[in-house]
Order: C-alpha cells, then sequence, then structure tokens
C-alpha cells in the first residue's frame, strides 16, 4: 500500500495535461496551460502522453465526438475535466480536481484494450501504409484491391508534387492537437508526408466564450498575439523562447500594466529577431509573420486569411511547414458574426 | 596519467557502470527539469525532481496497443536506445579501469550509435501511426546527413594517435593539448554528432512537437520509458565517450584518474543539456544540405591536417 | 568450448533469421531479420579474433539495413508489406539447384582432407588478412575508393531528373525554383 501510493503521489505531481481548445475559448485554454505549469505539470503532446484530459469551453456536437475519440485514446490512470470560464480561478479549480481524480483513479477507470483504426476527426491513429512508389508493370498486381490487412484497406496510388507516383494517405490534423487552433480541421492527403491538397473545415462550440474577468481590449490582443507566437515557437523547436512568450502573455493576461509588460515584450522581440538559427530554420514569410506577432507595435489582430485560402496556402508542403503556416496564421475561429470564416459546420 | 595501461575488469562490474550510466542520465534529467522549471517561471530546484516523478509516472501508466501495430519490431525499437547506450559506455576507461579493452573500440561506438538508427524507425514503424512514421523517416534523413560527419569526426583522433583502442587514444594525449584543442572541427562534429543520435535539442524534430510527438506520438506507460531513458543514456554515454577520445581521459591534477572522467563526463553532459533549450529544431530537409556539403569536407579537411602532422611526427 | 558453443548458436541464429526473410509477411520485418543475421556473422568474426572485420561488418550492415527498410517499404509496400507474398519463381529449378549445391559444398566440407594447421596465427589478424587478400595491391585499393564514391555520386548528379537548367533557367543565375528550399542556399 505504501509503495503504491507513494509512486502516484509522485506521478501526480508530475501529470501530462492536454488541453482541448473549443473555438472562442483560448484565454480559458491559456489559463488552464498556466495553471498546469504552476502546479509543475506539464503539457502534453499526444493522447498517448496525457493523463488529463482538459476541455476547455463547451464542445459543439461533432467536436464533442471527437474528443470522445480522444478521451479513449488516454492511456489510464487518467482524469477528464471540463473548464466553464475564462479566469484563473477556474482552470486551478479544475486542475485541482483533475488531480483527486488521478490519485483515486487506477482499477476504476480502464480504457478500451484496442482504438479503433481512426477515420475522422481527432488525433488518432489512422490505418495506412508507409509512403510507397506504386510500380504498374506487375501483372499480378491487380489482387490488390481487395487486400486489407487487419481489416484496413491498402493505399491507392496517385502522382505527388514531384510528379512520382505514391500512396495516398488521409490524414486529419486537429481538431485536438497541441499549438494548433483548436476546433480546426484540416483533412490532409499525404505523399509522405508532403500535403497534396487539404480540405479545411471548423467544428463548432457550443457556446460563445465567457469572459468574467475585466480584461481590457489591448490586453487581450496582445496576449492572444504571443499566445500565437508562443505556440509557433514551441513548433520550432525553441522551448527557451516559447517559455517567454508564454510567460510574457500569461502577464497581459494576469492585467498587469501595460509599460511594465511591455518591456518584456519588446525584449523577446528583439531576441527572437536577432537569432540565426530561427531565421535559418524557418521559411521568409513564416517568420515575417512571427516578428510581426512578436512586435508589441503591431496593433491588434493580425490581418487574417480567410480559412477557405488555407487548402491553396498549404498544398505541396510538407508537414512541418503546414504546422509553421498554419500557426503563423494565428487563425481566429470564434464564433463571432462578423467574421467572414467560410465552410463552417455545425 | 596512465602509466599503467588500461586494466580490464571482469565482467561482474558491468551492472556497476550501467549504475554509473543510470545516474548520470537522470542527472541530465534532472538538470533538463530545472532548466525548464525555470522557463516555465518557477523556482528551479521545483523542476530537480522530474525524473524520478516522471519514472514514477510513467510506471503507473498503462501501456499501449494501436491497430496492426508491428509489437515485436516496436517494442524493440523502443528499448534498442538504451540497449546501445549500455554497450557504448562498455568500451569507455573510467580512469584505468574498464569493462572491455577492445583493440578497436572507437570502431565499437560507431557500430553502437548506428543501431540507433535502426531502433528510431522501428519506433516509428511499428504503432502503424502516420505521426509516428513521418517521425521514423526524418531520423533516417538527419542521420544521413550527420553520420559520415561523424565517422570522420571518430577517425581523427585514432589517427592522431596511430590506434582504434580507446586506452591508448586517451593516452597519446598525455603531455602535450588535448585533442579538443588540437582537433576542434572533429571534436564539434562529434558533439554535434552525440545531439544526434540522442534525438536531442536542435535534433529532435523525429520527436518532435509539431508531428505531435513523432516517434514518441503511440508510446506510453514503460516503453515511452525507455526510449526517454535512452535518450538521456545515449547522451551521457556519447559525452562519456567524448573524455578518452578529446579530452585527455583521466588526465587532471589533484583528483584520481576515475573521477575526471566522472567531472569531465558531466560538464560536457551539462553543457549539452543546457544547449537544447536555445536552439530551434534543424529542419531535416535543410540539414541534408549542410550535412554534406558544409560538415563533411570539413571534417575531412581535419582529419587531413591531423594525418598529414601524424605522418610528419612518425 | 564456450567458444565453440556461441559459435554454433551464432550460426543458427545466422541460418534462421536468414531463411525467415522469405517467411515474414512483413517488409519492415523481413529488412530486420536480414540484419540479425548479418550481426550474427559479424559476431562469428569477432570470434575469430577479426575483431575490426566483424565490427565493420555489424556496423555497415545495420546502416545498410534501416536504409533497405526504407527502401523495400517503396518498393515493395503496396502489396507485400503486410500481407503474405510467395517470393519465389520458378520453384522446382530453383529448389534442385539449392539442394545440389548445397550437398556438393556441405559433401567438400566433411570429405575434404584439410591440411593440419601450421604455425600460429598472426598477431594482427585483421593486418595479415589484408596483406593476405591484397598484397602488393594495397594502394591500388586505397586509391580506387574514392574513385568509387565520385563515380556513384556523379552517376546520381547526372540521373537526377532536374538538372541546373531546371532549377536555374537557361540564364543559370535565376534563384533556384525547388519546391522546398535547402540548406545551403545553393
Amino acid at each position: 500500500m505504501g509503495v503504491t501510493d507513494r509512486i502516484s503521489a509522485r506521478a501526480v505531481r508530475r501529470a501530462h495535461v492536454l488541453a482541448v481548445e473549443v473555438p472562442g475559448w483560448w484565454v480559458a485554454r491559456a489559463e488552464v496551460e498556466r495553471a498546469a505549469r504552476a502546479r509543475g505539470w506539464q503539457l502534453a503532446t499526444s493522447p498517448a502522453d496525457a493523463d488529463v484530459l482538459a476541455v476547455c469551453g463547451p464542445p459543439g456536437e461533432r467536436l464533442a465526438a471527437a474528443v470522445e475519440r480522444v478521451w479513449q485514446q488516454l492511456p489510464g490512470p487518467r482524469a477528464r475535466v471540463e473548464v466553464d470560464g475564462s479566469d484563473a480561478g477556474t482552470a486551478a479549480a479544475a486542475l485541482g480536481r483533475a488531480a483527486q481524480l488521478l490519485r483515486t483513479s487506477g482499477a476504476t477507470d480502464t480504457p478500451p484494450d484496442h482504438t479503433p483504426p481512426g477515420d475522422g476527426t481527432g488525433d488518432d491513429t489512422t490505418g495506412e501504409h508507409g509512403p510507397d512508389e506504386h510500380d504498374h508493370e506487375h501483372g499480378d498486381m491487380d489482387m490488390d484491391m481487395d487486400m486489407a490487412p487487419a481489416g484496413i484497406p491498402l493505399a491507392q496510388g496517385a502522382d505527388d508534387r514531384d510528379g512520382l507516383e505514391m500512396d495516398v494517405l488521409a490524414v486529419p490534423l486537429g481538431p485536438v492537437l497541441p499549438c494548433w487552433p483548436g476546433g480546426l480541421v484540416l483533412r490532409c492527403r499525404l505523399h509522405g508526408d508532403v500535403v497534396a491538397e487539404a480540405a479545411v473545415e471548423v467544428l463548432r462550440a457550443a457556446g460563445p466564450p465567457v469572459d468574467t474577468t475585466r480584461r481590457d481590449g489591448a490586453s487581450t490582443g496582445s496576449a492572444r498575439r504571443l499566445d500565437a507566437a508562443a505556440a509557433l515557437l514551441e513548433l520550432a523547436g525553441w522551448e527557451d523562447a516559447a517559455a517567454a512568450a508564454r510567460r510574457v502573455r500569461d502577464r497581459w493576461l494576469g492585467g498587469e500594466r501595460a509599460g511594465s509588460v511591455g518591456a518584456g515584450d519588446e525584449r523577446l522581440h528583439r531576441r527572437v529577431a536577432r537569432s540565426r538559427p530561427l531565421r535559418w530554420a524557418l521559411p521568409d514569410d513564416v517568420r515575417q509573420r512571427l516578428l510581426s506577432m512578436l512586435d508589441p507595435s503591431s496593433v491588434g489582430a493580425p490581418v487574417g486569411v480567410p480559412l477557405h485560402a488555407l487548402p491553396g496556402l498549404v498544398a505541396g508542403l510538407d508537414l512541418a511547414a503546414v504546422r509553421l503556416v498554419v500557426a503563423s496564421l494565428a487563425l481566429d475561429l470564434s464564433p463571432a458574426p462578423s467574421r467572414p470564416t467560410a465552410a463552417a459546420d455545425v | 596519467m596512465s602509466d599503467v595501461g588500461v586494466v580490464e575488469v571482469a565482467a561482474i562490474w558491468a551492472p556497476a557502470a550501467a549504475a554509473l550510466l543510470a545516474l548520470l542520465a537522470m542527472a541530465a534529467a534532472a538538470l533538463d527539469g530545472a532548466l525548464a522549471a525555470r522557463g516555465s517561471g518557477l523556482p528551479a530546484t521545483a523542476g530537480l525532481s522530474a525524473p524520478v516523478n516522471e519514472t514514477a509516472r510513467l510506471l503507473r501508466q498503462r501501456r499501449r496497443v494501436t491497430v496492426a501495430a508491428d509489437s515485436l519490431l516496436w517494442r524493440a525499437g523502443g528499448g534498442g536506445l538504451l540497449v546501445a547506450a549500455l554497450l557504448m559506455v562498455v568500451v569507455v576507461p573510467l580512469g584505468r579501469f574498464t569493462l572491455a579493452d577492445l583493440p578497436v573500440g572507437v570502431v565499437w561506438f560507431n557500430a553502437m550509435d548506428i543501431v540507433v538508427w535502426a531502433a528510431v524507425w522501428l519506433a516509428g514503424w511499428g504503432p502503424n501511426s502516420a505521426h509516428s512514421l513521418v517521425g521514423g523517416y526524418r531520423f533516417l534523413a538527419l542521420a544521413l546527413a550527420y553520420e559520415l560527419p561523424l565517422m570522420f569526426a571518430l577517425t581523427a583522433p585514432a589517427v592522431a594517435a596511430g590506434s582504434l583502442r580507446v586506452g591508448d587514444v586517451a593516452a597519446a594525449q598525455d603531455g602535450g593539448w588535448w585533442y579538443v584543442a588540437q582537433m576542434p572541427v572533429a571534436f564539434l562534429v562529434f558533439c554535434l554528432g552525440v545531439t544526434a543520435f540522442s534525438v536531442w535539442g536542435p535534433f529532435a524534430p523525429p520527436a518532435g512537437t509539431d508531428l505531435a510527438g513523432g516517434v514518441l506520438t503511440e508510446l506510453s506507460g514503460v516503453d515511452r520509458l525507455l526510449f526517454l531513458a535512452g535518450r538521456y543514456a545515449l547522451l551521457a554515454a556519447g559525452s562519456a565517450f567524448a573524455v578518452p577520445l578529446f579530452l585527455g581521459g583521466g588526465a587532471g591534477p589533484v583528483l584520481p584518474g576515475w573521477l575526471w572522467v566522472l567531472v569531465k563526463t558531466a560538464l560536457l553532459l551539462s553543457v549539452f543539456v543546457v544547449v537544447r533549450r536555445r536552439l530551434p529544431a534543424l529542419r531535416p530537409d535543410r540539414f541534408a544540405e549542410v550535412g554534406w556539403l558544409v560538415l563533411l569536407p570539413l571534417v575531412l579537411v581535419q582529419v587531413l591536417v591531423v594525418a598529414v602532422i601524424a605522418v610528419g611526427r612518425g | 568450448m564456450l567458444a565453440d558453443l556461441v559459435f554454433w548458436g551464432l550460426s543458427v541464429v545466422a541460418v534462421v533469421s536468414g531463411a525467415s526473410v522469405f517467411r515474414v509477411d512483413s517488409m519492415a520485418r523481413a529488412t530486420y531479420a536480414l540484419a540479425v543475421s548479418f550481426v550474427a556473422v559479424g559476431a562469428a568474426l569477432l570470434l575469430m579474433r577479426l575483431d575490426y572485420l566483424g565490427l565493420i561488418t555489424v556496423l555497415m550492415m545495420v546502416m545498410e539495413m534501416a536504409v533497405m527498410a526504407v527502401y523495400m517499404v517503396m518498393f515493395m509496400g503496396m502489396n507485400p508489406a503486410l500481407m503474405p507474398m510467395s517470393m519465389v519463381h520458378g520453384k522446382r529449378a530453383a529448389v534442385a539447384a539449392a539442394v545440389t549445391v548445397f550437398v556438393v559444398l556441405s559433401g567438400g566440407a566433411l570429405l575434404v582432407d584439410w591440411p593440419a594447421r601450421r604455425g600460429a596465427p598472426a598477431p594482427d589478424t585483421v593486418a595479415a588478412l589484408g596483406e593476405a587478400l591484397m598484397g602488393s595491391k594495397m594502394l591500388v585499393m586505397m586509391a580506387i575508393s574514392p574513385v568509387m564514391i565520385a563515380t556513384m555520386v556523379a552517376g546520381i548528379a547526372v540521373a537526377a531528373p532536374r538538372g541546373r537548367y531546371d532549377r536555374f533557367g537557361d540564364d543559370l543565375r535565376s534563384p533556384a525554383a525547388d519546391p522546398q528550399r535547402g540548406g545551403v542556399g545553393r
């Protein structure tokens, strides 16, 4: 009894949280991240890595189904909490509940043994085969059509970006993915890791964001752009800068005076602008957008790209570049009547 | 100052060597946790218990099985990193003592870091998941770029010492400049190779956040623990091997040889850990050109210089 | 005695995993079964005190198998990567030839009157082996390897579908039109 309890106590001290962002509730997700870090918890990179699933905001029907699929993939012991407010107290309380659940969970909560093959939304395993070149010369290849190892049909071939015929793999990115706009689903057709074409849709929330804190628009706007910059820096692999961006974001969200936070903002901007390795690693347009995100003098939200232009932007790029481009666009998927979004769904 | 030469100890000491490696790996993980805590605004000491807590969490976590996964290859890949690291330290002399005084110790180290190629790709192929597979292929892309420079960087000290035996290379640095000063390009490329085969820092795209964890996407529980521990163990083993090869082995004033080896290993290991957070990730498609067009010619010139000096000397 | 046991164990591993290359259903498994076979052979070389050769065999073969797995999945992935496939053609002739060769070789190994050993092995077996194999032609062999590499690289450069004129345009001066920029700005 003693050893198991001690192991559980230590394990709960470093739980990994997967924060599900419902469109429009990015503040709640940012508060969950801040609360998690304050407890010494880490942010999960994938469902297999997560102990706690924190759903920030009320998901709509399809988004809830996606969240359910992700929940099925968390290996036990696991805890699921809903965060229904955008203030720090709600987030901290939710994580406290999660810690309690984690300590007592274990034998009572057993996820299914086998995850079914994925086909739709959610960051899950999809049945597939490695990138291939398909050679039509062999006559006995006609019988491939009805082969299905483990019940998953074999992939079909198509011409890729360089004119080679490669197998096509359908991989949906999102709606639950770290450092990804919550609720956005980009259904990619991959050749290897190059995106041939993509289709975009947004899974909506069940309700508008609830913000009980009294933050002014400028602070929230600055926090928003720093949040996007933090996600992009995290994807670029520069953890120090991403952590610094998150700290400045938390200071904006915490309602600190603009003067004191602005100095830190400016320092971060200079540091990222000066970095030669980052200039080498990032594509030019992504880097320009990153710098404008970090620039304290840029007013309000960056000029948005309409969602229906996204597939055209990402076609022909590999997965890493796609993630960077989407993160650099800092898409705002909040349900607002004035926003010219397209490809909407329930 | 090894005047006696290297003494080979019995195999019964192997668990002690493994424990020492585990200790170094945990220290590296603790340092990484402390730096991460400091980055999040917490006091650094809050992150020192990171390895213990993470081990407890992963031991408590269930393992996962994905659909149509190749379990045999998957688990083999996951555990392969730790095995490679343990085999690497077998040839590293701790002062005067070593587990295996192979006449071709340098080649042994090289062979073990090739085992990592197989391990990471298998860990990417096994779970039948798109992100893992892309991570595995990314590792091969990076590996093809860094491996040849690393091989030549390992050749340079061997040429200068006239022997492939690790003890001889350490002894050949007695009385003169250490090889880190005589062949700095080889040392830098070696360090780059160590971070690369540990999937660490700038070479972390195979396990990167933009792939939802890449090779680590579907790993959980004990398998994840083995993989993550293997990364730290490889880092420690690489640092330990740099000591006889470039940093003079156990040479140094006051302290005994084995203590100097540990101190130098710890110093190099902490440099690796600190560097991780400060550099962005290297994209594999862009690093390929750097590896072949910049690093390989540089390190070849380095080997040429070393060889000319060696021929001139004797 | 122990060395004999280890040698027989390694031989069995090498043969069995080599045979399993043709029996397993997955290209990745086939490739790594071959890798295991090669590693067993390398370990057997280590037993014969050919340290360098044994380790180089292990090193090169594991590296090759890692790259070969990529090619096997690429060229044979569609059907045979994960489905049972028969990889043999012309079974009867092949079986006959294989059995005949095996009988001849093993008969020779068992029945030939091997000479008794004279003297002791050289202190540096690898160097002695190198001398015996290449002798006075050592310099030629060493000069040939960079020529081989240069030939391989030149062949790949010539065979590439997009040459300099495709990438840079006819005047060879405009910036390269690559789908993704390389790391050195070539």
